[in-house]
């Protein structure tokens, strides 16, 4: 028996249905967008995101109620579900594509796609209404699922229940975050801060420095083109790196190259010799000779800093060497912390070791980047996120499912 | 050991991948097939060893140092599957493409060897950059297969296997990858506060992961193969965007991931 052609609109939906929904919905987004301009998250502030948050919820479990409902049941379809990825999808094409900005704009980038919220996607009311309705469809799906101890449902429940979390509270709880920068002068105690807009406030929370130190890496030599600064070879710039261990004599852009000594610490000593002094001031130094079959040099080659003069050696007069600027092996604050409470903590804050001080976690953030070693302050990074533990134990659910997803494969339905 | 040296290594590698390819398809030569193809991989992943000990710190910072990886993965990742699914044509797709992988990284190595600035200096390293990398070399597999299976739908050819084993390399390609973004989002916690800021590598790595997705739900709904065949094509070009295409999208210059 034939069935009959299914007309649009006609109950129940499928994919026609959705799209065109989902995209009337972009659409109203992009004209809202116009209108009256951006969504401002930060309206989302603690208790507005709890009321809507429990809105949300008193929405899934209507759906879990009311599951026969063609209106929900359309709401828990894999129609509406692929739609929305497809849509999620293509707005963040968008977000990928163009340059995001934080409000600073030129008047000669205003234009059409301005208007349109594409400088920034993530505030503009399209992506916003296709979030919530992913928390829409996504916690009902979830609530609707009937639970068993299956393998299937298990690793359905840890993926979209973990995703659901993340979404969630990442989105709704992305208002009561704070995060600002903090510059400390080294032998002092600082209690402000400056926010994203760069406003000065207070908080109840001070840090002394007490030392700032930076290790760097052994630079390298290369030989530039002293009239275009280009390093040779041209195409593909190569790099000798100084190595104490080797000192043989090697062929480098077709010169010989060899290193005699090499100081990571050095200071001048006369007009062209240097000498180790453990001080912030020094600088690398590396000994070197160059030969050809017509000339024979050696000379102190560094890259100097900003109060010691850069030395290179001239190969003759379009080539030199010279020493690469040192890069920053790690950056170490000493500091100690002190809390309105009375705590006070004592640590060395590094890189990708952020320390916790009751609701804060600060971050080494920076340093004057133009004096390096010798820079007379060291800069941290404050923040304070209420929904983090929750946000993580998404992650944690998420995580497990996709571990889950590996081992069984296309098994997991079984 | 340097990259000067890579070229003795992965010469004899592309041997023995190639003549594993070949002899596959002869079932006088399968037992040497088999050891030819395991030592190919043998001699390359010794490069890797040899290479790592000697930089002294984990290869896996620039891009020729991943397309290293690349390489290793995708002829594991297609020796494996051979060995389960018996297709013989993986075997030689896949070292095709560990071939291609391997000249790009003699003729243009971009290899300057980068010192670990100290953000990079974390235990999330390697385990970050290797789930992307296998991830990767899975959904490339399952790319490869997606183009035979789309000529057997052409023809109007029912292959229900090959329909699976795509399904089983996106499902497992598609866990390291969402895998691989988790320890992202709790390494980029670490280093700068935030677990996720739209950054472009991000941003791409969202949307290669959402165009998977829907792959995955088309097909749980069963939808048209044909359609599902090439949400799979668009999600490769996705994932090439995110790992080699990013330094070039000029939205992307202020990217923290630019290397």
């Amino acid at each position: 028996m034939r069935r009959e052609k299914r007309k649009i609109w006609q109950l129940p939906w499928s994919y026609k249905e959705s799209l065109i929904i989902v995209f009337g919905i972009i659409i109203v987004g992009f004209s809202l967008q116009t209108i009256i301009g951006g969504f401002n998250f930060y309206l989302l502030i603690y208790p507005f995101n709890l009321y809507l948050g429990i809105i949300i919820l008193i929405f899934i479990l209507l759906s879990l109620i009311f599951q026969k409902n063609a209106f929900f049941k359309w709401l828990t379809s894999l129609h509406l579900s692929t739609s929305l990825l497809i849509a999620i999808t293509l707005l963040s094409l968008i977000l990928g594509l163009t340059k995001q900005d934080n409000g600073a704009i030129n008047s000669e980038d205003v234009n059409i796609f301005y208007h349109l919220g594409f400088n920034q996607m993530t505030s503009s009311w399209a992506f916003v209404f296709i979030y919530f309705l992913i928390l829409l469809s996504l916690g009902a799906i979830i609530a609707k699922r009937k639970p068993s101890f299956t393998k299937k449902y298990t690793i359905f429940l840890l993926n979209h229940l973990g995703l659901w979390i993340i979404l969630f509270f990442a989105g709704l709880g992305y208002a009561d975050t704070k995060r600002y920068i903090m510059y400390v002068n080294v032998g002092e105690i600082e209690w402000r801060v400056f926010d994203k807009e760069n406003r000065v406030q207070e908080l109840p929370i001070a840090i002394q420095l007490n030392k700032f130190t930076i290790e760097e890496y052994i630079p390298k030599l290369a030989i530039v083109n002293k009239k275009t600064s280009e390093i040779l070879p041209k195409d593909k710039p190569e790099y000798f790196q100084i190595d104490t261990n080797n000192k043989k004599e090697i062929s480098f852009n077709g010169y010989k190259i060899k290193l005699i000594d090499y100081i990571h610490n050095a200071v001048r000593s006369s007009d062209s010799t240097f000498k180790e002094v453990p001080m912030k001031a020094s600088t690398p130094a590396a000994f070197v000779q160059v030969k050809t079959q017509k000339i024979d040099k050696t000379k102190w080659v560094s890259a100097g800093n900003s109060i010691q003069f850069p030395m290179v050696l001239d190969i003759d007069s379009s080539l030199a060497i010279v020493m690469t600027p040192a890069e920053p092996k790690s950056f170490i604050s000493n500091i100690e912390v002190y809390t309105k409470e009375g705590t006070n903590v004592k640590t060395e804050l590094r890189v990708n070791h952020p320390l916790k001080v009751g609701k804060w976690k600060i971050y080494q953030y920076g340093y004057d980047n133009n004096m390096g070693k010798m820079s007379s302050y060291s800069s941290f990074e404050l923040v304070y996120d209420p929904w983090l533990n929750i946000v993580y134990v998404g992650i944690a659910l998420l995580g497990l499912g996709s571990l889950l997803l590996i081992i069984f494969g296309i098994n997991y339905k079984k | 050991m340097n990259w000067e040296y890579f070229i003795w290594f992965a010469i004899p590698s592309i041997i023995c991948w190639i003549g594993a390819s070949v002899l596959v398809y002869n079932t006088k030569f399968k037992l040497l097939s088999n050891l030819l193809f395991i030592l190919g991989i043998s001699i390359f992943l010794l490069f890797i060893i040899l290479f790592w000990s000697s930089i002294q710190r984990p290869p896996f910072r620039t891009i020729g140092e991943t397309r290293l990886w690349y390489s290793f993965f995708i002829t594991t990742t297609g020796y494996i599957t051979y060995r389960i699914w018996k297709y013989k044509w993986i075997l030689s797709y896949t070292s095709l493409v560990a071939v291609v992988f391997i000249i790009i990284n003699l003729l243009k190595p971009e290899i300057h060897s980068t010192n670990l600035m100290p953000a990079l200096q974390s235990y999330w390293f390697i385990p970050h950059v290797t789930s992307y990398i296998l991830s990767y070399s899975m959904l490339g597999a399952a790319t490869i297969a997606s183009f035979i299976l789309l000529r057997h739908v052409e023809k109007n050819e029912n292959e229900k296997k090959l329909e699976d084993l795509i399904d089983n390399l996106v499902y497992v390609g598609f866990g390291f990858l969402l895998l691989g973004m988790l320890m992202g989002c709790m390494w980029a916690k670490e280093a700068w506060g935030n677990y996720w800021s739209w950054d472009p590598k991000e941003t791409w790595a969202f949307l290669t992961s959402t165009t998977y997705l829907i792959y995955i739900h088309t097909r749980i709904h069963k939808l048209n193969i044909k359609i599902s065949l090439w949400i799979l094509i668009i999600a490769i070009i996705f994932l090439s965007i995110t790992w080699l295409g990013i330094n070039y999208l000029p939205s992307a210059q202020d990217s923290i991931h630019v290397y």
